[in-house]
């Protein structure tokens, strides 16, 4: 099955707040939350690329890794952790060499210790617990985006946030 | 007093001078006091022969010295004496415990004087002799009180005897009695259903009782010592031991988890305690333990953990979507009629919550075999039409409809509401996995049973039919729209509480699940105890178990 052709692309529905639009790869088994959060990204502006599970994500990382081995055909990544096929963090890891400059928010219902520890090694923008904050989650995809301009990702520290389960 | 180099310089003298005479501690001993050595001789030699040892001092001092070394049964004392004299002795022997009563001879070189004799007599002398004293009176006083004494030894000996006797007596019953109470506690360890033992104070184990035997194939003299680890699982081992010998070490109470490896083939997994048995110094005398099984406790632990996870992710995740619905609610860009169609999903997303919940209890009531039926006479056609009906939009959303082939009636005995939710789970599970394609339902009444067939859902591996009406169990990889994985759980629970059967066909081209309820088996109020129901919560531990495929 050709990957690319199942992405679902939803484009800006809102102005957005960077003068060119940013492309955010969201992978999300359900339905509903997927649906929503997409929603409200393009309502703010974002241009949505959809991934219904860890092979579809996996997919959409590997079509986009161009020769030069720097993915810059997504500037953000939202992903949960626990999907059918492969794992988010799974394919994080496996592709961290291309991804590293690309700011990454992890979603999860299972905040467990392992998740923590490998969204640190990730250096991750941010660990939302479910059920997060869709105000929460807009604002750290939008400072990250706007830090990401001028940070060296190397030095990016993880800002994790929502709940008391914090990571620092 | 006397210091020790004087002291031991006479008691030089003393000795030597009579050892002849051979004085013994056991035999009854005459002591002379005189400080005259021909008075001393002549004594002796009236008094030799005789069946008793003569101690013989000739001072005052050295008279005390000798009553320290020797019990005496008589002493005939000199009343002229220089240093001290014959009643300052008297006086002062009187006041120590041993020589309080010992009898006394006082003799004087003095005619008799009255003042004398009462003074003799005042100190507990009982007799006041003027010397010479006529050699046949003596030998018979002295005779006398050594006969006294002989008894008195005699009398004393049998007390303590007596004693002794009583003791080992006393002795024997407490022995006794420990041995019974000792074959009590063996025995009641023995009664025991938990393998119970004992360990010396260094950690070696001493006694296991019949149970550890019976349990893990492995003799109890093969398991003392450190033997006992033999049954341990490998894995175990380490973490059993070093905990164990830390407690040895320190006295404080043991407690490990441990496989034990069974008789019977596989490993339990045991509770292993041990207390210290301490004197009232603290010191470890033994120590006591047992091993306790609790592979059923640690199996429902291990089923309730994976219940938590999964209940906890799968309610998260419509309360996410829900929660996230009514935030973007609330953005101000919004029109009257963008804000109804989100409500409506906000509804369904609280139905889908709603449905989940209800699903977890049904689990705990099934698993807990809470399951209770109300019968009514109803039409099972009926209820087939009303919950697709319900779920027509739900097919209509997935790209398919729910085709019906009903006979024209089948009224029977069953719960209502728990055969809707038999439809409902079933009709939901081939619109979930059925990509779409048709979904049918027949339904044929013959006079005692109606058989239920729902067609639909792509084809189900061999594996996956094996376990899938486990709990928490999904067939395939992807996860359509979530659920717990207990739908077809529940769904067989209630069939079989319906004295019921289910089961699950897959081809190349389609599922389908066929379900067969007796008509009339509910009827009477007494109907529900059919094996079914009395089988429920042991079928649980029968299921296989994996994690959900997710």
């Amino acid at each position: 099955m050709n990957a690319t052709s199942t992405h679902v692309t939803r484009q800006p529905t809102g102005v957005g707040r960077t003068a060119r639009t940013a492309r955010v790869l969201l992978a999300e088994d359900d339905d509903d939350i997927r649906m929503e959060l997409a929603e409200a990204l393009a309502a703010d502006g974002y241009l949505v690329i959809e991934a219904r599970d860890g092979d579809e994500f996996l997919n959409s990382l590997i079509d986009a890794v161009p020769e030069q081995q720097s993915l810059r055909a997504y500037d953000a990544i939202i992903t949960d952790v626990v999907m059918p096929g492969f794992s988010g963090i799974d394919v994080l890891l496996a592709l961290r060499r291309s991804t590293a400059f690309i700011p990454v928010i992890l979603v999860t219902a299972y905040a467990d210790e392992r998740t923590m520890r490998a969204a640190e090694r990730l250096g991750v923008v941010a660990l939302f617990r479910k059920p997060f904050d869709l105000n929460e989650i807009l604002g750290v995809l939008a400072t990250s985006l706007s830090r990401d301009a001028a940070a060296t990702p190397s030095t990016r520290p993880p800002i994790i946030t929502n709940g008391p389960r914090k990571l620092r | 007093m006397l210091n020790s180099q004087q002291r031991s310089s006479e008691h030089v003298q003393s000795e030597s001078a009579f050892s002849a005479s051979g004085v013994h501690a056991s035999e009854v001993s005459v002591l002379i006091v005189d400080d005259r050595p021909e008075d001393l001789l002549a004594m002796r030699t009236l008094l030799d022969g005789q069946e008793y040892l003569t101690i013989c001092a000739r001072s005052g001092a050295e008279a005390l010295r000798r009553l320290l070394e020797h019990d005496v049964a008589l002493i005939l004392l000199d009343v002229m004496m220089p240093d001290m004299d014959g009643f300052e002795f008297a006086s002062l022997i009187r006041q120590r415990e041993r020589s309080r009563l010992t009898p006394i001879i006082f003799l004087t070189a003095d005619s008799v004087d009255l003042k004398r004799a009462y003074r003799a007599y005042s100190v507990g002398g009982i007799d006041y002799l003027v010397k010479p004293v006529d050699s046949d009176v003596l030998r018979a006083k002295v005779a006398v009180f050594a006969d006294l004494y002989r008894k008195e030894q005699r009398i004393h000996r049998q007390a303590l005897a007596l004693q002794e006797a009583e003791r080992r007596e006393r002795a024997l019953q407490v022995a006794e009695l420990q041995h019974m109470a000792e074959r009590r506690y063996r025995n009641l360890a023995e009664a025991i259903p938990e393998i119970v033992w004992t360990a010396r104070p260094d950690g070696q184990f001493d006694y296991l009782n019949r149970r550890w035997s019976e349990q893990t194939g492995v003799s109890a003299e093969q398991a003392k010592g450190s033997g006992w680890l033999g049954a341990v699982h490998p894995d175990d081992i380490e973490r059993c031991s070093s905990a164990w010998r830390h407690a040895v070490a320190t006295g404080e109470p043991y407690s490990a988890e441990c496989r034990l490896r069974q008789v019977s083939g596989g490993y339990r997994w045991h509770w292993c305690r041990a207390v210290a048995e301490c004197d009232p110094d603290g010191h470890v005398l033994a120590w006591l333990g047992t091993f306790s099984d609790f592979e059923e406790l640690k199996q429902a632990i291990g089923a309730r953990d994976e219940f938590m996870a999964i209940a906890s992710h799968e309610l998260r995740t419509p309360l996410t979507a829900l929660k996230l619905r009514l935030q973007s609610m609330q953005r101000p860009t919004l029109t009257v009629a963008d804000l109804q169609e989100k409500v409506v999903g906000a509804i369904r997303q609280a139905g889908r919550l709603e449905r989940l919940i209800d699903n977890l209890l049904d689990v705990a009531r099934v698993t807990t075999g809470r399951l209770d039926l109300v019968a009514e006479e109803l039409d099972l056609c009926e209820v087939v039409r009303q919950v697709a009906d319900r779920v027509a939009a739900d097919a209509e959303r997935a790209g398919t409809r729910v085709e019906l082939a009903l006979c024209d009636a089948c009224v029977g005995w069953w719960d209502r509401l728990r055969l809707e939710q038999v439809l409902a789970n079933l009709l939901s599970n081939a619109i979930k996995y059925g990509e779409g394609g048709p979904i049918r339902v027949e339904l044929a009444c013959d006079v005692d049973s109606a058989e239920l067939t729902v067609v639909g859902g792509q084809p189900i591996g061999e594996a996956d039919l094996g376990k899938i009406f486990g709990r928490f169990e999904r067939a395939g990889g992807r996860r359509a729209a979530g659920g717990l994985g207990v739908g077809l759980y529940v769904t067989r629970q209630i069939v079989t509480a319906h004295c019921g059967t289910i089961e699950m066909r897959s081809d190349s081209e389609a599922t389908s699940v066929r379900v067969s309820l007796p008509r009339t088996l509910l009827r009477s109020e007494e109907g529900e105890s059919c094996d079914g129901v009395a089988k429920l919560p042991g079928d649980i531990e029968a299921l296989p178990r994996s994690p959900s495929a997710e």
